[in-house]
């Protein structure tokens, strides 16, 4: 399960529709707890290198996701997702994207792959995925901030151990 | 030398939970080595073969890619930082 606050997720949505028609892209900072629960911190867009086929493919630089792990990493947090826009299709994960998620985490766990749909310019679904067996299974994606943050982090820790227990 | 290896969290099942470890060698092939003593499995999430990094997987040596140090040749130091970082892409 992906937990984002309305407003991060309002960020991802703006991002998606600033850059319609091309594809976004984007880091999400956070937490992973033994439950399978990644809660985000923080949102942080990345850039599309992919110049060719913008509109439909996104390759997400390198240099932004290093500065994205040291920032991380001084915070004691983890990398735990990443978004990504589909601008005129659902926000389905794509064959396009299962097969790139399968070559970088072949068939372990995975990080959470957030897409927001882009309709004629406007943000109209928001869905994760995550990798299982090779295969992209739809996460569940909750909002929640202020005084259910507290609950939320109470939950994410009741979890049975796994490797992500050791996700900070 | 001894670097400090930052690991990405879906990776780190394959390293005794460690979100980073130590390291020993004289180059990047030789650290790689040492992590496969350590963790086996790593180094094939890593190496296509024994000789060429994966396309899936950019490795940073402090703020350089290796790619343009001298791929797994590339000489490290006493105290550097390797990063492990995805080749993220896809799209609908």
């Amino acid at each position: 399960m992906l937990w984002l606050t309305p407003e991060q997720l309002d960020e991802i949505r703006a991002h998606g529709t600033q850059g319609y028609p091309d594809e976004v892209c984007g880091l999400l900072v956070g937490s992973a707890y033994p439950s399978g629960s990644r809660i985000v911190h923080a949102v942080r867009r990345a850039r599309n290198r992919n110049r060719e086929r913008s509109g439909d493919r996104y390759d997400l630089d390198p240099v932004d996701l290093l500065r994205a792990e040291r920032a991380a990493d001084r915070l004691g947090r983890a990398i735990v997702g990443v978004y990504h826009s589909h601008p005129d299709h659902p926000a389905r994960a794509s064959e396009t994207d299962r097969a790139s998620a399968v070559t970088v985490w072949g068939g372990g766990e995975s990080w959470s792959y957030l897409i927001v749909s882009i309709e004629r310019g406007v943000a109209v679904d928001a869905r994760s995925w995550v990798l299982r067996d090779r295969v992209f299974e739809e996460e569940p994606v909750r909002l929640v901030g202020g005084p259910d943050a507290g609950r939320v982090a109470q939950e994410a820790h009741e979890g049975t151990p796994g490797p992500s227990a050791w996700a900070r | 030398m001894t670097v400090t290896v930052r690991i990405p969290f879906p990776l780190r099942e394959l390293c005794g939970g460690q979100s980073s470890c130590a390291a020993s060698g004289g180059s990047l092939r030789e650290i790689f080595s040492h992590l496969d003593q350590e963790f086996p499995g790593l180094k094939e999430r890593l190496l296509e073969g024994p000789e060429e990094l994966r396309s899936s997987v950019n490795v940073f040596l402090n703020d350089e890619d290796v790619r343009y140090l001298g791929g797994l040749d590339a000489p490290v130091r006493d105290g550097d930082k390797v990063w492990l970082v995805p080749a993220i892409a896809g799209g609908g």
